[in-house]
Formats: C-alpha cells, structure tokens, sequence
C-alpha cells in the first residue's frame, strides 16, 4: 500500500513550472527496446514532454527512519484520438529541488513511465520515495518522449480555379475582379468520422475573400467549395489552408490573381 | 571541458538477465531527414537515417543483490573511494554496423535517488555524460560519485544519437 498517491496536471501552475509540449511530425518510428508487440504501424507523430513538476512531497515529521514510498502522477493534457495508437514511449525524471538539516535522509525517483490510460489521456507514473522528518523534495524534472501512429489523413494541396469555368483545378488562378472563384481541398485519404477541419486564410481578405474555415466530409478524399466574389484592384493572394486537427501543423497554399478587363 | 572517463567502471546492462541494472529501460528509433550534430561540430559527414532515444534509470547497490561483486561496487560508491565511471550498455538495435555508425549524440544523467545514513556532510555527483560506440554496442558513460555516507542509488539518462543506417 503507498504512502501516498498524488495527482497533478500540467494545466495547472501550481503543478508545474513552465510544462511544455512538442508535436513533431516523423517520417517513421518504433519502440526497439524492450521489443515491442509486432504491429503493421509504424508512428508519424512525435510527442516531447517537459516540464518541472512541484511534487511537495514530506518526509515523515514524527519518524525520522521511515521511507515513505508511493505514486506520483502527472496527467500530460493530452489524450489520444480514436484515430491515434499509442505505440512506445521513453521518460525520464530526475530531482530536482530537495532539502533537509538531517543526517538520515533520502530523496528518490525510483521508476518513471508514461502510459495511456483508459480515458486515452496521457500520464506520467512516477515511483517516489522520501526519509527524513524535515525532508521536503519540491521539483522533479520530466522529458515524456511518446510515439504516436495518427491513421488520419494528411492535408494533401488546396487548387483554385474560376467559379463555372469547368476548368481544371490548379495551384493558381486568374479570376477577374468580381467575379466568383471556387477552391478544392485534397486530402492523402478518406476524411474521419465527424469530418476534417481545414482552416483557411486569404493574405488579400479585401479583394479576395474566403471563409475561415471549412470542413471536408466524412469518408471524402476531395471536395469542392465556393468562394466570396472578388473586389477591387488587380493582385495577387496567397489563399492559405491548414489542417486543423490536434497536433497537426500542415498548411497548403494556392494563388489567386485578380485582373480587370482593360 | 571533454572527460576521459578513466574512472574504475561499474558496468550496468539495459538487459541483464534480472531485469535489475536498468529500471524501465526504453529505446525509440525514429526515422530523420537532414539531422545532424551542430555543437559541437560532428567530425562526421555521413548522413542521419535514425534518431535513437534511450532512456531508463541506473541501479547502483541493490541491496537486493548479494554478489560479491556487487557488494564491491556498492562498497566503492559508499565510501570514500569516490570516483567511478558507470557504463550504460544501451543494446543499440543497429550495433552490427559498427562503431562508425554514430554520427552525433547529446546525452544528460541526473540523480533519480540518493541517500545519506549518518552523517551530517556527505557529496553525491553526477558529473557528465557521452555516448561512446564501440564494434558491439553503444554506451552511455558517466562519471559518478559518492563519499562519506552519501549513496547514489539511482541514476536517470537520456541519450539521444544519430546513426545512420549501415556502412
């Protein structure tokens, strides 16, 4: 039985000290060490963790000899989709800030782990221990290096083109000032359940409007969508989208080049 | 400032038979791009194919453990004989390619438990840290340290290194 079970959680600042999180995209990963399960998954995504946790932990005040021994976790603010596997994870944790006027003491960080639990959130497990009746261990670092396979698709490009022309789809486009324009979004596979966000942005929102954001159906690869009417003066706008999934950075771009007729 | 790591070695394996040495050892290998060690400069010019991340936490003096050569260790860590070279062996998963394979590292240890029984000054180091590769595997080395009734019980690492894949 622990002498103790702590919960703390990285939203809080009071629990830790500048907790940081990395999403990093990858081309490839797997857990060598220990061998893991055979899986056909291999991870695309890249999970850094770090942060310095104010654990507070206190020896025993009326027993100097007593090791007091138990669990402490910390809850990373990060749950997994259903679209995501858990596949392999690395952790460390050291002390950090400990201090005592004894002899007899210790300060320990037995064992860390980083787990998924049932509610698909991501925690750190740690084993500690303290001895010393005016021991007090108050920080423990952390990195959690966690590999991740997302099975949802990427955002492949975003083509443009002039509304009702039939022409084909392109990386850029001439549309003429007032004129409607319309956009296709392409993704590297089917869209998830519930759809997949993509946000969007124009560096020209006078002359060449778009919404803020659109949404790719469920089980669709390509879809088509319609712009705002053009205005103003001939240029050129950079339309910008970007997959607006958690932990996803992707962005695309298209060009639109707006002329009058002389 | 480059250590030689000279000091008597405590050899400590990520996969000893009784689990023991090690606590949770992990190993990630990760494909990469363009990676490459920048401080300081890799003598290198080999291309990157993996970013490897060994972590775990070093067992020093189980008390558990009753062989000689333990209580040996154990002795050396406590007293005052202070200074010992702790060498990881990290069970590379691309060792058979040779030392060679290496192009750059960056690695940390840190205390992960310490303890002092009956003494009112006690040192407990833990000083650096690089991987070295030889024919058969990589290694994590540190100098570590304890005098008086100090004990360094545990040590956490991480060592981050980039290989490439064969020869």
């Amino acid at each position: 039985m622990a002498d103790f079970e702590n919960t703390y959680d990285v939203t809080n600042d009071r629990d830790v000290a500048f907790p940081r999180t990395l999403e990093i995209g990858i081309t490839g990963g797997q857990q060598v060490f220990p061998p893991p399960t055979p899986s056909a998954l291999t991870a695309n995504n890249l999970l850094i963790f770090t942060g310095t946790l104010l654990v507070n932990l206190h020896g025993d005040s009326g027993n100097a000899s007593r090791v007091l021994r138990g669990i402490v976790k910390l809850r990373l603010n990060r749950s997994l989709s259903k679209n995501e596997t858990f596949l392999g994870s690395a952790t460390v944790a050291a002390l950090g800030s400990i201090h005592t006027d004894e002899e007899e003491v210790t300060f320990a960080v037995d064992d860390v782990e980083t787990i998924v639990a049932d509610d698909h959130e991501l925690w750190l497990v740690a084993h500690m221990a303290i001895q010393g009746e005016a021991a007090s261990l108050s920080r423990m670092a952390y990195q959690a290096n966690v590999l991740v396979h997302d099975s949802r698709p990427e955002l492949d490009s975003i083509l443009v083109r002039p509304a009702g022309s039939g022409a084909a789809f392109s990386s850029s486009a001439l549309v003429r000032s007032g004129d409607a324009w319309e956009y296709q979004i392409n993704l590297s596979g089917p869209a998830p359940d519930g759809g997949m966000l993509i946000l969007l942005s124009s560096d020209k929102p006078a002359e060449v409007p778009i919404a803020a954001a659109t949404e790719v159906p469920r089980g669709t690869v390509s879809a088509v969508f319609s712009a705002d009417r053009t205005s103003g003066s001939p240029t050129t706008a950079v339309i910008t989208a970007r997959d607006a999934s958690p932990g996803r950075s992707t962005s695309r771009s298209a060009t639109v080049n707006l002329f009058v007729l002389g | 400032m480059e250590e030689d790591f000279a000091f008597v070695r405590i050899m400590r394996d990520v996969d000893d038979v009784l689990r023991r040495e090690v606590i949770t050892p992990r190993a990630l290998q990760i494909a990469v791009r363009d990676a490459r060690q920048t401080f300081p400069p890799s003598q290198s010019n080999r291309l990157s194919a993996h970013l490897l991340i060994f972590t775990g936490t070093v067992v020093f003096g189980d008390d558990e453990r009753d062989e000689l050569n333990e209580v040996e260790e154990a002795e050396g860590i406590l007293g005052n004989l202070a200074n010992r070279t702790a060498a990881v062996r990290l069970r590379d998963p691309n060792g058979h390619h040779g030392p060679d394979r290496v192009t750059g590292s960056a690695s940390f240890v840190a205390e992960a438990s310490i303890n002092n029984t009956n003494f009112d000054r006690y040192g407990i180091r833990v000083e650096c840290a690089a991987v070295r590769a030889n024919s058969d595997d990589a290694y994590l080395l540190s100098n570590v340290g304890a005098n008086l009734e100090g004990e360094l019980a545990r040590m956490v690492y991480q060592a981050n290194i980039l290989e490439t894949l064969g020869q």
